[in-house]
């Protein structure tokens, strides 16, 4: 059986919906890659906690490593600032 | 009519209006939704009823794995995991293409806002340390596969990610390690067609495509299988690993290198005294 | 025996309060100090503290072999990764040219 979230379960979607939402208004790019870490970890814990291991670990890897390795990048590439 | 600097078109007016509108029905309906779909970890739920207690029951005893999702990915669904192993390498391959083509007309004015600098025997010294563990840790987990959460996908982006570690710590000027992009474009193409290559050799001995149990491999059914899912996960961590360099080292490539970085940084940084 | 926990629960109880002090320090001096050097001072220091102090606590409170092995490669690895990110985002800050808090600036808020 899995477990139910709980307030740690519930604690971290707070915080993925924060994260994300903080993400999509940030107007410096590395902010936005940032929160957009701190959600994926956020979310990984998540799946860790309600069983799902191996969508946690891809999740710390995907999500957590390289998508902000990625995102970060891509803002050298760019620029860093939205008007 | 072109639009103002600065600004897109589609920030005013009509378009804005409709796609909020589309927006609110479309989280609407999805949230509406939600009130049909079994709760979580129902027992009772379909999903729960049909299909997993197949697995479960007989995973272990047909794939030879210990771990249910790689059974289930590499094995009972295999052709779900060539997909997406197909669209990741797509992707890198779309990156390629664009980036490529726009390097071909860079401009020769860096980006404002960020400089990228390299080097310092802290962070040299750190990636030397850490870098094979972490290389080691990805075979880990591509081979512990079985048994243990992980597998291929996990292990390429982790063998990925160890590579890329190296080359933001050492730029792209430093000493070379690992493959480079042509390298790592034709350790992806080998990956993904390691994948199907498997998949048409089990059509060959006369099974279904990706159905390993027909392959020639020697012992019961499930060994085979365990060998067989190795075989793919192996293929998918190529693959993967492959298409993270590509695309380190595709975006990363426009990033220019100052003549300040290049000497180590030991200049007086602007501003600092402020 | 203490408050009925064994010695070993309560040497990992004091392990996990300092490590508790040590990220309470941490998120007090990225609160409070003036510029970003100083915080990622304290963040940088205090973390690494409280994590090596968790991990010993997680260590003692295991008791399988294998999981301490993998706590003590946790904190190998943290113990060299903590440090050197620091380190990377002190001197790409400094590079960057972001500015040194002084008393010029005036009183800390």
């Amino acid at each position: 059986m899995i477990p139910p979230p709980g307030v740690i379960g519930v604690g971290l979607l707070a915080v993925m919906l924060v994260a994300a939402t903080a993400a999509l208004f940030a107007r410096d790019l590395l902010v936005a890659a940032a929160l957009f870490g701190v959600f994926s970890f956020a979310a990984a814990t998540w799946f860790a906690l309600v069983g799902a291991v191996d969508v946690a670990f891809t999740e710390a890897c995907v999500g957590g490593a390289l998508s902000t390795i990625l995102f970060v990048s891509a803002a050298h590439r760019t620029r860093r600032w939205l008007d | 009519m072109s639009p103002a600097p600065g600004k897109t078109r589609l920030r005013h007016g009509v378009p804005r209006i409709l796609g909020a509108l589309a927006f609110a029905a479309l989280l609407g309906g999805l949230v509406a939704g939600i009130r049909d779909l079994p709760r979580l970890g129902d027992p009772a739920s379909p999903a729960a009823t049909h299909v997993s207690p197949r697995f479960i029951e007989a995973a272990a005893r047909e794939t030879g794995a210990a771990n249910m999702v790689t059974a289930v990915l590499a094995d009972y669904r295999g052709y779900d995991t060539l997909g997406e192993t197909a669209v990741i390498f797509a992707a890198g391959l779309g990156c390629l293409i664009i980036l490529a083509l726009a390097a071909a007309d860079r401009r020769e004015t860096p980006p404002p806002g960020l400089t990228h600098r390299f080097g310092s025997p802290i962070l040299d010294v750190s990636a030397r340390v850490l870098t094979p563990w972490i290389l080691m840790f990805a075979l880990y987990v591509l081979i512990h596969g079985h048994v243990s959460p992980g597998g291929g996908f996990q292990g390429g982006v982790l063998f990925g990610s160890g590579l890329v570690v190296v080359r933001l710590v050492r730029g792209r000027r430093g000493p070379a390690f690992g493959p480079g992009p042509r390298a790592a474009l034709v350790l992806a193409c080998a990956g993904v067609l390691a994948f199907l290559g498997i998949g048409f050799l089990a059509m060959a001995f006369g099974g279904e495509f990706l159905d390993y149990g027909t392959l020639p491999l020697g012992g019961d059914e499930a060994h085979v299988r365990e060998l067989a899912t190795l075989g793919v996960e192996a293929a998918v961590f190529a693959a993967v690993a492959g298409t993270v360099c590509v695309l380190f080292a595709t975006i990363s490539a426009g990033v220019r290198e100052t003549e300040a970085a290049r000497s180590a940084g030991s200049a007086s940084p602007p501003g600092s005294d402020g | 025996m203490i408050f009925g926990l064994s010695a070993i629960e309560v040497v990992a109880t004091l392990l996990l309060a300092g490590s508790l002090f040590f990220c309470l320090a941490a998120v007090t001096g990225v609160l409070r100090l003036p510029d970003f050097y100083t915080r990622l001072h304290a963040s940088g220091k205090c973390d690494t503290a409280g994590l090596s102090l968790a991990l010993v606590a997680f260590a003692l409170l295991a008791g399988d072999a294998l999981t301490v092995v993998k706590l003590a490669f946790l904190g190998f690895f943290a113990a060299i990764a903590n440090p050197t990110a620091t380190h990377a985002l002190g001197q790409a800050a400094r590079r960057s040219g972001v500015p040194v808090w002084t008393a010029r600036h005036g009183p800390p808020r």
